[in-house]
């Protein structure tokens, strides 16, 4: 303890033979000795320089020793004193011994002595040193346990997922505010409760149950599924918590809402099921009426013959347009990156695909008009995406229009926004429609609409390419009367 | 050939209806078609069908049943043959099976896609019935209904 630094010692005595004696002596032990010839002289000298012992003599003009252990004892509690006394009695030595001298030495005293009483007093002193030392580092070590402990507790209490502990005999430990949330508990109640009952789910309080069981020695994850008492659906993780000798303390679960999950989940199949309907059915008719023509049920009519061909060409076509709406529509869903977008000008692609349709307005007797402003500013898009849009806005208006009928395309600023409207007076559709009328292969039911093919994409596609633009399509409709689609489209800001 | 029995198909499927008329035609029998259920209940009263073929979703839903239901209520139509065409197989593991027909008041069941053999088996087996169908001989009730 001493190796790398030497004590240091003061020997305060108005005798200079006492003090030279006792240099010699502590010198030869390796201590490093300064001396003071007067109770004052010492006291100035402690406070300069950091003492481990100091050797006090009781008769001394100036300050006396008792005066001089008190202002050391106030000053520095660990600098160890020892007294020195030529009056060796009993009284005085038990009164500086009171007051705090660690020792005393009556005069006349021997080498040894000194260096018995020295020493003793120096490992006190180590001793005592040591000991500040652990208490230091303990109460260190405590504050950065609680420091931790807070710390964790915060980063468990901010999870969005709900953390629950248990213990051994599986009551609650632990239990952050999401999951109190999550299983409708109150944490303070449910904190200390056993987990069996509580949670009002007896599949997850048996798993809980069976993981405390388990002698893990490696850590297993229990996961499961179930309904929170709000339809909500909670996926549950459940690990023990086990310590080095696969003694298994508790549990921890992790519950995590996959209500979003699963619903989207559900779009998914529902959306899957539907498409496979919808591409079934054409096949399924071609297959039938290839069957006629197979078991000779036409009776050798060319007739009905040709028709049944020409039906089954149809079918065969509005498959392929099935298709490709279904291509269209993974494409719309692509986005960001692999789109490519740039500032363009609306009304000359508007332009082109009522150019397009004359033909089919023409042969329907129905008259396509565009009307735009002047100018309008750019909006950022993808051009491909925007034609695909005006088209089936276009070839909708007009499939749906009788004869002798109008469908207008206009394009127009709305407030800060681009406003592309096609109005037609054709057959329109009910309310109940109008709700509808985007969702995928929804396609109005009554009986003019029956004789108008599709695939039930086209409208779906178009929202799609429309939110994908960050803009707002909507419907407004009257039976019998006619039907405006309004697309708002953001104005593009060049900065 | 002689002119059979007129069967009525009520289905919202024109490429059904082409198929399903020209294999009842090639068999002889009188055939005619409804694309909803109010023409279809028309036709039933003024063209007195046999037989009609009935789909269970027609045009959505159960509306097939609702349908069957009235056609059992009414005195003048109760006695018509009734085939319940199904689908629903697309969306659910369900199976409708004869046995249905206890409770449910059809008296036979076919499932989409139809094949020729099975329909005219089935179409034949019920207007050849031994027992001629004559009005007021089911009850009026679908719930308990049972053939024969």
């Amino acid at each position: 303890m001493t190796a790398a630094a030497p004590s240091r010692i003061l020997i305060v005595d108005d005798e200079e033979i006492i003090r030279i004696g006792c240099q010699r002596i502590l010198e030869d032990a390796n201590l490093i000795v300064d001396q003071a010839e007067n109770g004052r002289a010492g006291w100035e000298m402690i406070q300069q320089t950091p003492y481990d012992m100091v050797l006090l003599d009781l008769m001394m003009p100036e300050m006396g020793g008792l005066e001089v252990l008190d202002e050391v004892q106030k000053y520095d509690d660990k600098i160890i004193p020892i007294i020195i006394t030529g009056f060796a009695t009993i009284e005085t030595a038990v009164d500086a011994m009171r007051k705090g001298a660690y020792d005393y030495l009556p005069k006349p005293f021997s080498p040894d002595e000194l260096r018995t009483k020295v020493n003793r007093g120096l490992e006190k002193r180590w001793l005592m040193l040591q000991t500040e030392q652990l208490r230091e580092e303990r109460d260190r070590n405590l504050l950065e346990l609680t420091n931790e402990k807070s710390r964790t507790l915060t980063l468990i209490n901010c999870m969005r997922e709900g953390f629950v502990a248990t213990n051994r005999s599986g009551q609650i430990v632990l239990m952050n505010p999401a999951a109190q949330h999550m299983l409708r508990l109150n944490r303070e109640k449910a904190i200390g409760s056993a987990v069996a009952g509580l949670f009002g789910n007896p599949e997850l309080e048996q798993k809980i149950a069976a993981t405390l069981e388990t002698v893990a020695r490696t850590t297993t994850v229990t996961h499961m599924e179930f309904k929170a008492s709000d339809a909500r659906v909670l996926q549950a993780n459940i690990s023990p918590i086990v310590v080095d000798q696969g003694e298994t303390l508790g549990t921890v679960t992790i519950l995590i809402d996959v209500t979003e999950d699963k619903k989207v989940e559900q779009m998914k199949s529902d959306f899957v099921s539907l498409v496979s309907h919808e591409l079934k059915s054409p096949v399924a008719a071609i297959a039938g009426y290839l069957n006629l023509i197979i078991d000779g049920l036409t009776g050798g009519n060319p007739e009905k013959e040709r028709d049944i061909i020409v039906r089954s060409r149809d079918k065969a076509d509005s498959l392929l347009a099935l298709i490709n709406d279904l291509l269209d529509m993974a494409r719309a869903e692509r986005r960001g990156a692999a789109k490519v977008r740039a500032p363009l000008d609306i009304v000359p692609l508007l332009g082109e695909s009522v150019q397009f349709y004359q033909n089919d307005a023409r042969s329907k007797s129905v008259s396509l008009t565009l009307t735009a402003a002047e100018t309008l500013p750019q909006i950022l898009g993808n051009s491909d995406d925007l034609s695909r849009l005006f088209a089936n806005l276009i070839s909708n208006a007009i499939k749906y229009t009788l004869a002798n009928g109008k469908v207008e395309v206009s394009a127009r600023m709305h407030e800060d926004q681009v406003e592309i409207s096609v109005s037609d007076t054709g057959i329109g559709m009910s309310g109940q429609d109008l709700e509808k009328i985007f969702g995928e292969f929804y396609r109005a039911k009554n009986a003019l609409a029956r004789k108008i093919t599709g695939t039930g994409l086209g409208l779906a596609i178009c929202r799609r390419i429309v939110q994908d633009h960050h803009g707002h399509i909507a419907v407004e409709s009257q039976l019998d009367v006619g039907s405006t689609f309004r697309v708002t489209l953001p104005v593009y800001k060049n900065k | 050939m002689s002119q059979k029995e007129k069967i009525l198909l009520i289905d919202d499927d024109p490429d059904f209806v082409m198929i399903n008329r020209t294999i009842l035609e090639s068999e002889g029998y009188q055939v005619d078609a409804a694309h909803d259920p109010d023409s279809a209940w028309e036709k039933i009263k003024s063209w007195k069908p046999a037989l009609i073929c009935l789909d269970v979703m027609m045009p959505s839903g159960t509306e097939g049943f609702h349908f069957a239901y009235k056609v059992r209520r009414d005195p003048e139509t109760q006695h018509i043959a009734i085939i319940m065409i199904t689908a629903i197989h697309d969306f659910s593991d369900f199976r409708f099976s004869t046995e249905d027909g206890d409770f449910l008041p059809v008296d036979e069941f076919i499932e989409k896609p139809i094949r020729k053999d099975v329909l005219l088996a089935k179409v034949k087996s019920l207007l050849n019935s031994a027992e001629p169908r004559k009005p007021g001989q089911r009850s009026d009730q679908g719930i308990g209904w049972k053939k024969n």
